[in-house]
């Protein structure tokens, strides 16, 4: 009989010793887990109202195009077509696609022109992509929507498109947001002097990279329901991994107050950072406003994969100078990275390259353009401008030892950034680095890698072993950070906890309630998550910057605190016993000094309804701000097999060792490495967004766009580390992004090993690695 | 709207009867019509088998299934998978080995690796990769649902606890 694997966890001394933890720590099943292998869960495209209008998106044909009339009378004739919403009908309301407030933007980015902060209304009338939306059909059945678009007379003027950076960039293109005198917003940071660091550097080492499109490829195709109350009132539900920001954007742009919009978050089929962004929720209300009827707004996977935010593809270069045992002592970065029409998540993902940087690099320049296309936008995806400049620096770094002679995981050790340094996050702070593990997690994956072996080669196939090193943010980084929590004890004793981060299947609703259970002292059977409903929940900004955890479980603890606080002195009344000796534990009220049981909270909850002197509901929320960004560290591993004469790449076996701070529930942190990897695999192997000459993209299909199935999938061992983070809850910092990062840049580095060839772009295809063992050859014989 | 035809089918154990237009496929049937939405859809071209289900002892995917098709056939869905006891070895392994995050594609894989189940009651850890290949995974990596299908399959071939 085989047993669940447990993965190796690597525990390094925690400097508070907490009680013996009774919830947190632990492997619990997910609060939501039986809804969902019984089909019982209900995602937002699972809602059916019985007066629901379809809407149906029509998108241009053209990649830039100003819209001159669009004659809709023909097309309103068809039977069951109820309105059609053109760009001559919405609100002349500009907001950003980032969904973040003005505020937020400006912390980030404060040099940025207001017009690349709010850069789009509803609809435009000069169209930016192939695909852009043009209209919304709202009919009682598709086919009558489909019908009406045959009908619609749109006159376009076309004009000269911008298809690829190259092209943004040089003088005669044509600028794709007019008045702005450039398609580029530039930005730089620094510290340190660089030309004195290379002046001292006894080496130094340049490197060009360049990286790909990728789709998020949710599941569950981004769907939009609004439904209208006679009264005003408004319910949106939505595949939204931000339902406070939807909230505040509709507000903002359709002048509804905001007690009168209800943003519900249901199940959701993946968010990965797809959904951190306005979809298609302002338009869908809007639509509801004028038919005063509900409105489903669904995208098919073809306009899933074509025109929803993208990886940002980019161009990096790097330049480092070294002394002569390797100690980094200048490290400069150009980056150009592709925003697409509207700039959206462009300036924070574009810069967050810069600083999820785990090494100390004496002095430091950045330089990115950020450069617009007419393509469809860039956005926000799992590691947020880390995955492209974690390959890029990992692949620089590894040639940069090999070429020294210095063992590569030497390299990194070397370089690292300790406990009591500055944190490298936020580069105008004081944070100091109060925790890392990433050492323990290079000598841990080593060994699981078995570094020092090598395997001979057979036949055609060579084999080889790479790593890679990475950091991650735990919340946004720049700005105060914060969330709040509601926690209600009930007269039974359960509790409600009422929190406004979305689950996007990650497992916060779980984390959460361990967090609460294990502060409170019950069990997580008592507590009941009620989660993203803006109507119902405190605020929190949402599912994203892998903040969950840290931001909204702080918020969670500090209000548990406060309802025990009060269970306490309730309890005292009950028994008659000193506050100061009681405590709480595993669904009891406790003596402090050795766990003896005094009263359930059952009775105790009762009791403060219904018996004591001042009847109560025990009812508390608090806020958490996050005055740090403790990062999230990880080493990759990777085991290749090489074949020289068809160019294929197998990962043999993969190595991620991950520092967490604290695992509040190991399997979900071993769930969240192993899908995040494969993501990256994809990103490394076999994922492309192709686009045309005229930027339309060319596989937007399944069959076309190739992401990892289980047959394409290796082994991946989890290695958990548990550098307790002082500021984290439980010590907890963050998993969910940070494994997708350095896991191109290990299978890179593999390649390497085993077959003597550096392929500076991503993914690694056949093809290309074929090309690149020809090369090799050549220049072998030549030489 | 079109000719409408009338099917009858057994649906989780019971029968059922529908009018649909020629051109409805199951997963319309079963969501739109009949309001039974543990079917997913996740593609609509048969790409991505969030749509699984199991129609005459076989996994199919519904999104690219006529529903005229299902006329006389024995169809299994997601709600119907569990029994009188309590969820299917299946599902408890899913719930054990943490292996759904979202869950869009759960349903789908689990009624595709229970047709393969059924066929092969114990296969190898490549024989259950290649049964669920057809299923679009994008959180997992498909590490937990294949050992968890592993796991299962033990169970339900009477070697488990």
């Amino acid at each position: 009989m085989s047993t669940k694997p447990e993965a190796k966890r690597i525990e390094i001394p925690a400097r508070v010793t907490w009680r013996k933890l009774n919830v947190v720590g632990k492997s619990l099943p997910k609060v939501d887990v039986v809804n969902k292998v019984t089909g019982a869960a209900v995602y937002t495209s699972d809602i059916y109202l019985s007066n629901m209008l379809t809407g149906h998106l029509v998108r241009s044909q053209h990649t830039r195009a100003r819209i001159i009339s669009i004659d809709k009378e023909a097309a309103m004739r068809i039977p069951d077509v109820v309105d059609i919403i053109t760009c001559f009908d919405v609100p002349d309301v500009h907001f950003s696609t980032a969904g973040y407030p003005r505020e937020t933007i400006l912390g980030v980015c404060p040099n940025v022109d207001p017009r690349y902060m709010e850069d789009r209304t509803l609809m435009e009338r000069e169209i930016r992509y192939e695909g852009e939306i043009v209209a919304l059909i709202l009919a009682e059945n598709v086919q009558a929507a489909r019908e009406a678009e045959s009908l619609l007379k749109i006159e376009y003027e076309v004009l000269p498109h911008v298809a690829d950076t190259g092209y943004a960039l040089s003088e005669e293109a044509p600028l794709i947001h007019g008045g702005t005198g450039k398609n580029v917003i530039e930005t730089e940071m620094s510290y340190g002097d660089l030309e004195e660091g290379f002046k001292k550097s006894t080496h130094i080492f340049e490197d060009s990279i360049s990286v790909q499109g990728q789709q998020h490829t949710c599941m569950e195709t981004s769907c939009s329901i609004a439904q209208i109350e006679p009264s005003g009132k408004v319910t949106l539900w939505s595949t939204t991994q931000v339902p406070f920001h939807i909230r505040r954007n509709i507000h903002e742009v359709l002048g509804i107050p905001m007690n009168k919009i209800r943003v519900i978050k249901p199940a959701i089929g993946g968010g990965f950072g797809e959904r951190q962004m306005v979809q298609n929720e302002i338009l869908c209300v809007y639509a509801a406003m004028r038919t005063k009827r509900s409105v489903r707004i669904e995208l098919t996977r073809e306009e899933n994969i074509a025109y929803t935010s993208l990886r940002h593809p980019a161009d990096i270069t790097l330049k480092t100078g070294v002394d002569d045992n390797g100690k980094i002592l200048a490290y400069q970065m150009y980056v150009r990275s592709c925003a697409g029409a509207y700039s959206g998540h462009s300036n924070y993902v574009t810069k967050a390259m810069c600083t999820k940087n785990p090494y100390k690099v004496g002095a430091m320049f950045f330089h990115a353009d950020i450069t617009f296309t007419n393509r469809p936008d860039s956005g926000a995806y799992r590691g947020y401008g880390n995955p492209q400049m974690c390959f890029a620096r990992e692949y620089h770094f590894d040639r940069i030892a090999k070429e020294l002679g210095i063992d590569p995981t030497d390299f990194r050790k070397q370089n690292l950034v300790q406990v009591g340094e500055q944190n490298p996050i936020a580069l105008k702070s004081d944070w100091v680095l109060q925790s890392n593990g990433l050492q323990a997690c290079i000598d841990a994956g080593k060994e699981a890698i078995k570094w020092d072996e090598r395997r001979k080669p057979q036949g055609s196939k060579r084999y080889g072993k790479g790593m890679s090193a990475a950091m991650h943010v735990t919340g946004i980084s720049a700005e105060p950070d914060f969330s709040s929590a509601t926690i209600k004890l009930n007269e039974d004793g359960t509790v409600s906890l009422l929190i406004g981060s979305p689950d996007l299947g990650q497992g916060c609703d779980t984390t959460h309630a361990q967090i609460c259970a294990e502060t409170l002292g019950i069990n997580i059977k008592d507590v009941n998550v009620i989660s993203a409903d803006t109507d119902v929940t405190s605020f929190d900004g949402g599912s994203y910057s892998s903040r969950q955890t840290f931001v909204a479980g702080n918020a969670i603890i500090l209000a548990a605190q406060k309802v025990k606080e009060q269970v306490i002195k309730y309890a005292a009344e009950m028994t008659g016993q000193q506050r100061g000796n009681l405590d709480t534990y595993d669904g009891w009220i406790v003596r402090k000094e050795n766990g003896r049981r005094v009263t359930s909270m059952a009775d105790l909850a009762y009791f403060a309804a219904y018996k004591a002197t001042e009847p109560i509901h025990i009812c508390e929320s608090a806020s958490y701000n996050a005055l740090n960004c403790p990062p999230a560290f990880a080493a990759h591993f990777a085991d290749v097999e090489v074949d020289v004469e068809t160019g294929a790449v197998k990962i043999l076996n993969f190595v991620a060792a991950h520092d967490v701070g604290k695992a509040i529930n190991p399997d979900l942190v071993t769930a969240q490495v192993e899908g995040a990897a494969a993501q990256g695999i994809g990103y490394a192997l076999m994922e492309e967004m192709i686009y045309d000459g005229n930027a339309k993209l060319l596989n937007n299909s399944f069959t076309d766009y190739k992401v990892p199935r289980s047959t394409d999938m290796c082994p991946i061992e989890v290695i958990v580390v548990e550098a307790y983070e002082p500021s984290g809850p439980y010590g907890a910092k963050s998993v969910g992004e940070m494994a997708v990062a350095p896991v191109a840049p290990a299978i890179a580095n593999a390649i390497y090993d085993a077959a003597g060839i550096r392929i500076p772009s991503l993914p690694f295809t056949k093809e290309k690695v074929r090309a690149a063992i020809k090369e090799k050859m050549a220049k072998e014989k030549k030489s | 709207m079109g000719k409408k035809y009338t099917i009858t089918f057994t649906l989780n154990g019971a029968e059922h009867t529908a009018e649909i237009e020629a051109g409805t496929t199951m997963s319309t049937l079963l969501r739109e019509i009949l309001h039974q939405t543990g079917t997913k859809v996740g593609c609509d071209i048969g790409d991505c088998g969030a749509c699984t289900i199991i129609m005459n002892g076989r996994a199919v995917k519904s999104c690219i299934l006529p529903a005229m098709k299902a006329d006389g056939a024995d169809i299994v869905t997601i709600e119907g998978l569990a029994g009188k006891d309590g969820l299917h070895p299946l599902q408890k392994k899913f719930v054990e080995y943490a292996a759904v995050q979202c869950g869009y594609c759960t349903p789908g894989m689990i009624l595709a690796a229970k047709a393969y189940l059924d066929e092969n009651p114990d296969p190898t850890e490549e024989e259950v990769r290649i049964a669920i290949s057809g299923n679009i995974c994008r959180c997992t990596g498909y590490v937990k649902p294949v050992l968890a299908i592993l796991s299962a399959a033990e169970e339900m071939r009477g070697e488990g606890k």
